[in-house]
């Protein structure tokens, strides 16, 4: 459990969404409800981009993205220099063997669409809290 | 007694795919079908044995399956893909193992169908399945989280973000709707079911129509549309709003997909006795691969990588239907240069003398005297009016407005406070002592200082309303409907609405409860009990109630005087649209639909309502 609830700053947040409104809602949900520090992104190239400025301890990465494919993104992301940020996989076509594919390819959770906005943010804590949060030493 | 070459006409003649194998699978013989399938010939087959042709990754489960055959005797059922020439075959059917004599080598002997048809079809519902719950997944996960979110409260005081809660809620149950009717339309088209109301209809307007409602859109992904050529009144026969579903798709297909390079275009050009509608992009244009199967229905480009995404697969086979059952022809070709033509092509109709340069206006629409001498003015006025479905005449001067006031045309007037030729108070005085002018809604729009100036005066001719210039619209609208409303009638109009569904009730009263007293009824027998000849302006019956057999509410529409909506969440009979003043079909209207033509019902009723009462 992570007891350092009083970290420097809140934790970054990258939404990674071809859908607008699916990014807004996600922003709000996030910020709102979580507390974290959220940014959002259209696509796998942009997000890649932007994590060289803005180092997030965790993206939520939409599977099925039109421009620039989830799972390459995912691959990349894990293949990045520590700290790599925890990736969690959002999916509207959730079957088992599709998440088992997504977590053997290294996504830390997946996370089915239409999902309990305060769900969400519970999730994404525990995966944070999990073995050591990323962002306590910062 | 059966002739031996039965047997034999039987085996060549089967669709089926026999073969007789040897102890070790060797083909030693095959049936034409056999041959045909896997596109070889018998010389070729014989060289082989079943599991050379059986694919690698079931090479061992077949050759296990004819091992115990051999130990057991009997038949199994096997279910495998034979490769063939260049071919892969989905194959089902039986081994049987046994030897029909000791001096044959003949042990196996196999009959397969041909399932790739089969297959094919199952792939295509599995997709199909997986892309529909993908469709509502979409629109549920971002329509869930906003409601969610604006439930909890979690975004009490800022006003800004819980308003963009409600347009994504509002935006995504639009889009499930759309689904919704996109597979109510698959299914009828599967069925045979397709309903086309043909009528004359002006293509140049129905495409106005659905640029108006698609200018946002493509505003929003930064491109624009534009119209290229265009014929002069291009009538054709079509169901109207059959015709602005197909153009909405074509149209929001190209904004999804057409890129942001060049504007849409849209032209409407002539040949021989046909209309051709051009919807006009500059994105990448549809793949030599995926081209043959653009309009079958489920289909959709897997390879598409850019922009938009897939869609249902669903728009386009929906139009190609549409098109064919107005007697058209729809298809698409790539541009030189990049891009996509999608095109249409309906007969041309002559236009009947009757309705040739009239408007379009099912019953006469309510008609208002605009006096201002100022033509900019007064066309503005004009233009306002219009857009509210109030036709307008002007006048300049005050002996123009008395000579188009004696042919008693008008439901109302407006009029300046200040024209060349007479005194508004003396005009006002002599309107209201005229046999026709004495009821009329008279609506003053001039400068406020003016206004000021007269008012005491003229207050006692009873005037309706007093408008500002500069005109604000909505507030000019706004005292034209009230006076509209009102003229003839005193009261507030009271409609009653037949509804069962309490939550669908509650949201109809609150939605017309602008304009008017609404009731509800919970049945067809409530309504009676409340009286349904008497005191109502206009009723709304929705046909999906408990109580309502298609006899009862045929009775109900032949009540005299009284305007009847109709709305249900299928389609309505004919005989039942025919007879109702308005008709709705939930999912394809909004509710704002539903206030508009109750809202114009009411104005227009009040036209045939003797006057009983002065203005206030």
């Amino acid at each position: 459990m992570n007891g350092d609830r009083s970290r420097m700053r809140r934790a970054r947040i990258l939404v990674v969404d071809d859908e607008p409104d699916i990014r807004t809602v996600c922003r709000l949900a996030l910020e709102t409800l979580g507390g974290f520090d959220v940014a959002t992104c259209s696509g796998g190239a942009e997000a890649l981009v932007y994590l060289e400025q803005w180092p997030a301890e965790l993206v939520l990465l939409d599977v099925m993205m039109s421009a620039g494919d989830g799972l390459s993104t995912l691959a990349t992301l894990k293949g990045m220099a520590a700290p790599a940020p925890r990736v969690v996989m959002l999916t509207a076509r959730a079957q088992a063997q599709e998440i088992e594919s997504y977590l053997a390819a290294g996504a830390d959770a997946v996370i089915e669409k239409p999902f309990d906005p305060r769900s969400l943010c519970k999730r994404i804590e525990e995966i944070l809290a999990r073995g050591g949060s990323p962002s306590s030493g910062l | 007694m059966p002739h031996k070459d039965d047997y034999r006409v039987l085996f060549e003649r089967a669709s089926d795919l026999l073969a007789v194998l040897d102890d070790r699978g060797r083909l030693r013989l095959t049936n034409p079908s056999f041959q045909r399938a896997v596109e070889m010939t018998p010389e070729a087959l014989h060289r082989q044995t079943l599991f050379d042709l059986v694919v690698p990754e079931d090479r061992i489960r077949v050759r296990e399956a004819m091992r115990a055959l051999c130990q057991s005797g009997g038949s199994a059922r096997l279910e495998t893909r034979l490769r063939g020439a260049g071919v892969e075959v989905a194959v089902e059917g039986s081994i049987t193992c046994g030897a029909p004599d000791r001096s044959s080598d003949s042990v196996f002997h196999c009959i397969f169908r041909d399932i790739r048809d089969r297959s094919r079809v199952e792939r295509m519902k599995s997709d199909f399945v997986s892309t529909v719950s993908h469709e509502l997944r979409t629109p549920l996960t971002s329509l869930h989280a906003a409601l969610t979110m604006l439930q909890m409260g979690a975004l009490d005081g800022r006003d800004d973000e819980k308003r963009t809660l409600l347009e994504i809620s509002v935006h995504n149950t639009e889009r499930l709707i759309e689904l919704i009717n996109d597979l109510l339309d698959i299914a009828k088209i599967e069925a045979g079911k397709l309903s086309i109301e043909p009528q004359l209809v002006a293509l140049d307007r129905t495409i106005d129509s659905a640029v108006g409602e698609l200018a946002l859109l493509a505003q929003s992904r930064g491109t624009e549309i534009v119209f290229g050529h265009r014929e002069t009144k291009p009538m054709v026969h079509a169901d109207r709003s059959r015709l602005l579903q197909v153009l909405r798709n074509l149209l929001s297909n190209a904004i999804k997909f057409g890129g942001t390079d060049a504007p849409i275009e849209v032209d409407i050009s002539s040949r021989d006795d046909r209309y051709r509608v051009e919807v006009r992009d500059r994105g990448p244009g549809i793949s030599a691969v995926f081209r043959p199967r653009l309009f079958e229905k489920f289909a959709q480009d897997k390879d598409e990588s850019t922009l938009g995404g897939v869609g249902t697969g669903l728009g386009l086979s929906i139009c190609r239907a549409l098109i064919e059952a107005m007697g058209g022809t729809i298809d698409q070709h790539n541009r030189d240069g990049g891009g996509s033509t999608f095109f249409f092509e309906l007969p041309r109709r002559e236009i009947p003398s009757i309705i040739r340069d009239s408007r379009a206006y099912p019953i006469a629409p309510p008609r208002f005297l605009v006096i201002e001498s100022d033509p900019d003015i007064a066309h503005l006025i004009k233009l306002y009016l219009r857009d509210a479905s109030v036709a307008v005449d002007i006048a300049f001067s005050g002996e123009q407005a008395r000579q188009l006031l004696a042919r008693g045309l008008y439901d109302g007037l407006t009029m300046a406070l200040r024209f060349a030729d007479e005194e508004p108070g003396q005009f006002i005085e002599d309107l209201r002592r005229s046999p026709r002018g004495a009821e009329l809604p008279l609506i003053i729009i001039a400068e406020r200082g003016q206004i000021e100036l007269q008012r005491a005066a003229l207050e006692p001719f009873g005037i309706f309303d007093w408008l500002d210039k500069p005109i604000d619209e909505p507030r000019l609208r706004q005292a034209v409907a009230v006076a509209l409303g009102r003229s003839g009638i005193g009261d507030a109009k009271r409609i009653l609405v037949v509804e069962g569904d309490a939550e669908l009730a509650q949201l109809i009263q609150i939605a017309l409860r602008d304009g008017a007293e609404v009731e509800i009824a919970g049945s067809l027998d409530d309504a009676k009990s409340r009286g349904y000849h008497g005191p109502w302006a206009a009723l709304v019956i929705d046909l999906d109630i408990d109580d309502a057999p298609g006899d009862e509410i045929l009775a109900f529409l032949a009540i005299d005087h009284v305007p009847i909506v109709v709305i249900s969440a299928e389609e309505i009979a004919a005989d039942v649209r025919d007879r109702a003043a308005a008709s709705f079909v939930k999912t394809r209207q909004s509710m704002g639909d539903l206030v508009d033509a109750v809202g114009q019902l009411l104005s227009l009723g009040a036209d045939a309502q003797p006057a009983v009462e002065s203005a206030p």
